[in-house]
């Protein structure tokens, strides 16, 4: 059976809400790695924009957006095609599984970042 | 109790006993769980009770026609499943990304590193796909935040809104090629 | 002559569906999809089954997947349908089906039921009736004609993935009409039900709904206003 519980917020409205937001950070740090990209890089240059503090804020937060924004996808989509109906009565356990392991990555990913900016 | 538009279960019946009774029991089998108007004496429908009046998937073994080949799709749909495919593909991405970050910022020599594996044809294919599924995915989404406010919610707005989105990703997909190679 | 492609299934001999072919001759005249069934009917074979009744788009019984896109089939004329000279006939899809191109509604109403679709007012009903000024009557223009034919809930994925659990365009579109209604009352309760990770929040505007909606009705825009709705009441 498909529930709510696995959901991230539970409510549907928190959870679309997240959604919009996170993504509105995501896009905004997409948006200024790729202006900074966009000229020749180097590596002084490149490691210190990531020495400073709101950097470091802005990347920890995109980290947090991305993990988020991820779970209320990865979520859906889940829930959609990892079913009963879909796949028969192993579908319960398939989806566990699955989001165990989108959930394992997402907070692998939180902590790598965490680990990248601050050593 | 009975929904006189869907009752009509057509069958060709010269005998008209048989009509009748193949009528009450069509009516019987597909209309007894439905009520249509508030019946206070019933209990309402929640989620509990849904399960007990619709029958349960797992021992249904009735055909659906759910043939994906075979429906027909607006482009709003194709947008869509694409922003889906898209978004799926970046949480994998995602780990290429922080794997570049993390290089990028260890040291010095580890930045030179990445930069020499990054100039490979296969990783600059990579890179490609990854920054147009990136750019598409950030499209789409930015069409849903603008439908949220109301706008483009009609058929035409979605479909002129969908072929933006479409079109803006495609040139963009184009740039990036330019840009890598 | 029509090449006319019909899904069949009889669940006392069948074990799985097929598609049969027929050959329709149809004069040259522009008739529509529901004549063309009424013709196989009528010359070629009398079990094809199919639920129909008054035949111009009122009754909402016909609803049917008509080369591909779901439709009216008592409405839906050949000249706006067929391409090549080619016509394929398939039940709704999404439901079980019962025989050939009949299928089980029983999700799609119970769906509809969920939400309530009745006036509710605590108060005491007046000698004559409740009045309404004619600009709310007008907040019910695009959502009261709805004839529950099913077309758009059994054209949107959400609702194939989930149909236990996802309202469905149709049902979401009659809880906007009882939402944006001036005389009901109960719109704290029915909002509250609806503030789930499904109920609503399925829906992600791919709009197939608005798309194949044969009274040209917007589900879409509908929930747009529930989650404006939810929105305004969680803040």
């Amino acid at each position: 059976m498909v529930t709510s519980v696995t959901s991230f917020s539970r409510t549907g409205l928190s959870d679309w809400l997240i959604q919009r937001v996170t993504s509105i950070i995501l896009l905004a740090y997409f948006l200024l790695i790729a202006y900074q990209l966009m000229g020749s890089v180097d590596y002084t240059s490149w490691a210190r924009l990531f020495e400073q503090t709101w950097m470091k804020v802005f990347t920890l937060m995109a980290a947090l957006s991305l993990a988020a924004h991820s779970w209320i996808g990865l979520w859906s989509v889940f829930t959609d095609y990892l079913t009963e109906r879909m796949l028969g009565p192993k579908g319960n356990v398939i989806r566990l599984v699955c989001q165990l392991g989108a959930s394992l990555a997402l907070v692998g990913y939180v902590i790598w970042v965490v680990v990248i900016i601050w050593s | 109790m009975l929904t006189a538009g869907h009752v009509n279960f057509s069958v060709l019946g010269a005998d008209r006993q048989a009509l009748t009774n193949c009528n009450r029991l069509s009516a019987q089998l597909y209309c007894a769980p439905m009520r249509f108007w508030h019946r206070p004496d019933l209990p309402a429908v929640n989620e509990t009770n849904l399960r007990a009046i619709v029958r349960p998937t797992s021992k249904d073994t009735r055909p659906v026609n759910l043939d994906l080949g075979t429906i027909q799709l607006p482009v709003t749909a194709y947008a869509s499943i694409a922003h889906r495919v898209t978004g799926v593909l970046m949480f994998f991405a995602s780990f290429l990304l922080l794997w570049a970050l993390d290089r990028s910022l260890a040291s010095e020599a580890s930045f030179d590193a990445l930069s020499e594996v990054l100039s490979s044809p296969f990783a600059k294919v990579v890179m490609w796909g990854v920054a147009s599924a990136l750019t598409y995915h950030a499209l789409a989404g930015v069409k849903h935040l603008v439908m949220d406010t109301g706008v483009g919610e009609t058929m035409r707005g979605g479909v002129i809104g969908a072929r933006i989105v479409f079109s803006a990703a495609f040139t963009a997909a184009i740039l990036w090629g330019v840009a890598i190679w | 002559m029509l090449q006319v492609s019909l899904y069949r299934y009889n669940p006392e001999s069948d074990d799985a569906p097929h598609m049969e072919e027929f050959s329709v001759d149809t004069g040259g005249k522009d008739l529509m999809v529901l004549d063309v069934l009424e013709l196989i009917k009528a010359d070629y074979d009398g079990s094809v089954t199919y639920r129909r009744s008054c035949r111009e788009g009122v009754c909402g019984s016909d609803g049917l997947n008509i080369n591909g896109k779901n439709g009216l089939a008592c409405i839906t004329p050949l000249s706006e349908t067929v391409k090549g000279g080619k016509l394929v006939i398939r039940p709704l899809p999404g439901l079980p089906v019962i025989r050939d191109l009949v299928v089980d509604m029983s999700l799609f109403y119970a769906q509809y039921e969920k939400v309530q679709p009745y006036l509710q007012n605590a108060s005491p009903a007046p000698a004559i009736e409740r009045l309404q000024s004619p600009e709310e009557r007008a907040q019910l223009d695009g959502l009261y004609e709805c004839i529950l034919c099913a077309c758009c809930s059994t054209s949107c994925p959400s609702f194939w993935w989930n149909p236990d659990r996802f309202i469905g365009p149709a049902g979401l579109l009659q809880a906007y009409r009882f939402l944006a209604d001036s005389r009901d009352t109960a719109t704290e309760g029915r909002l509250a039900k609806l503030d789930d990770p499904f109920s609503v929040f399925r829906c992600h505007g791919i709009q197939n709904c608005v798309n194949v909606c044969p009274k040209g009705l917007n589900p879409t825009k509908a929930i747009g206003h529930i989650r404006t709705m939810l929105l305004n009441r969680a803040t």
